[in-house]
């Protein structure tokens, strides 16, 4: 009776261990890692599968893992020699028809300082005739993420104007100093003078703007961006043009330019805004 | 006769039109040929406004938000399946370099579209060369026979090179789920 009472148990138990063993052979989610660190991003799973993949999908690129049975422990790595584009991933193991996914976390384990990315508008000075110059800068790690400014008034890019300075005035030469020499060349423009001829013939426009002087009547630099822009119907079409001589003009389609307000624009100098009317 | 001759150049048109659409996928092509089958059809919501110095030209802020589009449709393709050749017309040399490091070609089948996009230019430089912006991305996953929502923040440089706007760096902040 006891035999029998012990195996009816040992059956019951044993039919209690079958129903309630994992039919994945995967674990819970909570077995995966919230934080994946590359390269060489792994972890460890106690699983009784005979088979399994991971992968994990980040921000930009997925990266598959290799997995290698021992004992009862995969070990799941992911081959990736270098670092990736941080930020939130999907982590995927499967076994057979059975996947667990989770929200991850993925960065570089080796945290470095990147490398600060300047830009200058207008790049080069003395041919653009300006005397204020746009910086932008970022800050770039090897693996193209951005990082913070130590400085700056957001978080990640800063951008400031800076003014340059003139020296200006009447030099005469001195006696004792014959070679004493002077480069002039020209600041910002001071305004934009602008004219407009219909042709009737050409069925064309012709807007010049000029002469362009600065504050000193020097004139501006050849080859000094002009943008004439011409709003019309809820359009604006943008024509430039190079400065030669101080003056710069385009040749624009009559149909284009009829009652259309045009400015024109040289860096941070604007003309007012002038309505085209044939007569 | 004029009936023959007109079947005769339709069915030639349509020849023509048959041979160029694999010529024009093939890679090494200049981008004005190519077709994008990635981008064509991708439309996120799309809005933006600007902090920055210089407010940038509407008339080139239409260029600049088609090209930001179909960077994200290449970005999410790129995702799915590693394949960096696809939007190779919308990457930075240092972007695309990155990319390369890890090339292993992969079927994740984790699909991610966005959805929309909250723009904010924070940089325009005055050439119109460089863009620096953040963007407030709503995404939608599916992933392992599941679909989700969320909304993340994004930090990115996109520079004017050649023919369009290039991604040349990027930072991704937290995902928040949503409804």
């Amino acid at each position: 009776m006891k035999t029998q009472y012990f195996l009816s148990t040992l059956l019951a138990a044993m039919a209690w261990v079958a129903c309630h063993k994992p039919k994945t052979g995967l674990p819970s989610v909570a077995a995966l890692p919230d934080t994946l660190l590359f390269p060489n991003a792994g972890f460890e799973l106690r699983a009784n599968a005979d088979t399994v993949d991971a992968w994990v999908s980040g921000p930009v690129q997925s990266f598959p893992f290799s997995a290698k049975k021992l004992g009862g422990i995969w070990s799941l790595r992911a081959d990736v020699k270098s670092g990736v584009v941080e930020g939130p991933a999907t982590l995927v193991v499967r076994s057979g028809p059975h996947q667990l996914t989770k929200q991850v976390w993925i960065a570089n384990s080796a945290a470095e300082k990147g490398a600060v990315a300047v830009y200058f508008t207008p790049k080069t000075i003395n041919l653009d005739s300006a005397q204020d110059v746009h910086r932008m800068e970022h800050q770039i790690d090897r693996w193209r993420n951005l990082q913070a400014l130590d400085s700056g008034q957001h978080a990640y890019f800063d951008e400031r104007l800076i003014e340059l300075g003139t020296r200006a005035g009447t030099y005469r030469g001195v006696a004792d100093r014959p070679l004493t020499s002077y480069y002039v060349h020209a600041g910002s423009c001071r305004d934009i003078p602008v004219n407009y001829r219909f042709n009737d013939t050409t069925g064309r426009v012709i807007i010049s703007a000029g002469p362009l002087t600065d504050n000193w009547n020097n004139e501006q630099a050849g080859g000094t961006l002009v943008v004439f822009a011409l709003r019309q119907a809820g359009k604006v079409r943008r024509y430039e043009s190079r400065l030669l001589d101080a003056f710069a003009s385009v040749s624009v389609p009559k149909e284009h330019a009829q009652g259309a307000l045009l400015q024109v624009s040289v860096h941070r100098t604007h003309s007012p805004l002038i309505e085209l009317v044939s007569y | 006769m004029k009936r023959l001759m007109a079947i005769i150049l339709v069915l030639l048109g349509w020849l023509l039109y048959r041979l160029y659409v694999p010529i024009a996928d093939r890679e090494g092509l200049p981008e004005y040929v190519r077709l994008d089958r990635i981008a064509a059809k991708h439309q996120p919501e799309m809005r933006w406004n600007h902090h920055s110095l210089f407010p940038p030209d509407t008339q080139l802020m239409v260029e600049f938000l088609r090209d930001y589009a179909a960077l994200w449709a290449h970005l999410n393709h790129l995702r799915l399946s590693n394949d960096v050749w696809a939007g190779k017309g919308y990457y930075t040399e240092n972007w695309f370099k990155q990319i390369c490091l890890n090339p292993a070609p992969i079927e994740s089948g984790n699909r991610r579209r966005d959805l929309s996009h909250r723009i904010g230019i924070e940089n325009w430089s005055q050439d119109k060369l460089v863009c620096t912006l953040s963007d407030t991305v709503r995404f939608h996953y599916e992933e392992a026979g599941a679909s989700r929502k969320a909304e993340a923040l994004v930090w990115a440089v996109m520079l004017k090179q050649g023919d369009h706007w290039r991604l040349d760096a990027i930072r991704f902040g937290s995902e928040i789920p949503m409804p």
